[in-house]
């Protein structure tokens, strides 16, 4: 456990005995304990923790991926590092963790959720698609601040930013930028109100959180998704994997039933006893955190996924 | 009741005869023989699988025993099966090995090769504790899945 309110309250040290401590010591004693004792809740007010909002940013850090991402074979939890391979070069995930300077300790919320949101940094630059704004652009404002107050809760590495190995023409944010304004548009999650709150809850999951849509779907030369392709599958994944259509036709996953689709989202066995393997794997790692709730939406939400017919093949 | 007998006595003979029709074409019994192989495969690694994703509990002295089967496999010289032009193209519903596997080889081969590697750093690792066995049982996932990924028909 990172962090925890219980964690910081254990903090109270007591040496010696009232009998052995002359008064002075012991007022000073006393008192020590006292502010130690009164930390917890002053820093809670102050940053505005509370364990309800820790729990929800812990869930969200773990649902959406953000662990694999940013965390390194060998390195530290969140400290960046991950090489991701792409058509366009490698990208290197940023430090993460509550570092001031290497990481986003000094980021504020509304920076998380402008990254989110925008893709765009504090600092006003452009991010590449390779951080899937394009899909965390539906997390609620709420959800990115519990994931700041979570991620600024856990320790920090001071492991520094390593620079992407990208295509030539691709350099300069300028690329970025001119990315985003052909291809992005920031957005709010809305419910649809012609689907119930099971469907909409499960939306919400795959659509932002889970941001299955960044790997299932297609993408077109310049790397954005295709949007009339949603969920059918690609041959050229990442890390050069073949990624399954997942929508409701034959060729995707129309012929599995909900038990199946528990146990895949909880073990990532296959229907036929096999199991998931390649970048899928460390995705059920964080998926498998779901709560029962979230998983039966999400398994409902995607049993309605309108069918593709597609083959996926190299 | 005549032509009754007639058609039972048709069809005892068309399901006589169907199997006997297959076991002629020698490339089936080849077709069976590496899915039988395969098979195995997935038997000694489905319960790895299963321990590393929590879905039974990690038992050292079984790991280590299936990892060793998947050792021995190794052992093997099975390449006889792999014959070409047993490919799902030829036996459609009998497999899902596309011709490419044919056509760019040794590139499969590479992927052999992986495999191997993956399996005996498992052999030696599967027996010394569950995160032991974790990150090499994933790498023995991996190497499965490329060679997936590039020469099986998907479904």
């Amino acid at each position: 456990m990172p962090y925890s309110n219980q964690s910081l309250r254990q903090t109270s040290p007591t040496n010696g005995s009232r009998e052995d401590n002359p008064r002075p010591l012991r007022c000073l004693l006393t008192a020590l304990c006292a502010l130690v004792m009164a930390l917890p809740a002053a820093a809670a007010a102050q940053t505005g923790l509370d364990s309800d909002l820790l729990a929800r940013g812990e869930y969200i850090l773990k649902v959406s991926g953000c662990i694999h991402c940013h965390t390194a074979d060998d390195g530290e939890q969140l400290a960046g590092g991950r090489a991701l391979e792409t058509p366009f070069g490698t990208f290197y995930s940023p430090n993460i963790t509550a570092h001031k300077t290497a990481g986003i300790g000094a980021w504020s919320a509304e920076d998380l959720q402008r990254a989110l949101h925008q893709g765009v940094s504090p600092d006003g630059d452009d991010y590449y698609p390779a951080f899937p704004y394009t899909s965390y652009t539906l997390i609620r404002a709420d959800d990115a601040r519990a994931l700041h107050a979570y991620i600024l809760s856990l320790p920090a590495s001071d492991r520094p930013n390593r620079e992407h190995e990208l295509a030539w023409f691709l350099g300069s944010r300028i690329a970025a930028t001119a990315w985003k304004w052909l291809f992005f548009n920031p957005g709010d999650f809305q419910p649809s109100p012609a689907k119930d709150a099971q469907w909409n809850r499960g939306a919400y999951i795959a659509e932002a959180m889970g941001h299955c849509a960044e790997c299932h779907t297609p993408r077109n030369l310049f790397g954005a998704l295709q949007s009339d392709r949603a969920y059918a599958g690609n041959a050229e994944g990442p890390e050069g994997e073949l990624v399954p259509n997942i929508t409701s036709h034959d060729t995707g996953i129309g012929d599995w039933d909900r038990e199946e689709l528990q146990e895949f989202l909880k073990f990532g066995e296959l229907p036929d006893g096999e199991y998931t393997a390649g970048s899928m794997e460390p995705v059920i790692e964080g998926i498998r955190h779901l709560t029962p709730q979230d998983r039966d939406a999400l398994i409902t939400y995607l049993r309605e996924l309108p069918p593709i017919d597609n083959r996926v093949r190299k | 009741m005549k032509n009754l007998s007639k058609i039972c006595l048709l069809l005892i003979g068309v399901s006589l005869l169907t199997p006997g029709l297959a076991a002629k074409d020698p490339n089936l019994k080849l077709l069976k023989a590496r899915q039988g192989e395969m098979q195995l495969r997935a038997y000694n690694v489905g319960p790895l699988f299963g321990m590393a994703k929590g879905k039974m509990e990690y038992d050292a002295a079984l790991a280590s025993k299936l990892a060793n089967n998947l050792k021995t496999q190794l052992s093997l010289d099975i390449g006889g099966t792999w014959k070409q032009g047993t490919d799902v193209d030829a036996y459609p519903g009998k497999t899902t090995a596309l011709g490419k596997i044919w056509s760019t080889y040794p590139e499969i081969s590479n992927y052999g090769k992986k495999y191997a590697n993956a399996v005996n750093e498992l052999a030696d690792a599967a027996g010394n504790g569950l995160d032991a066995l974790k990150p090499k049982i994933s790498a023995v996932g991996k190497t499965c899945k490329g060679c997936h990924d590039e020469f099986r028909e998907q479904k």
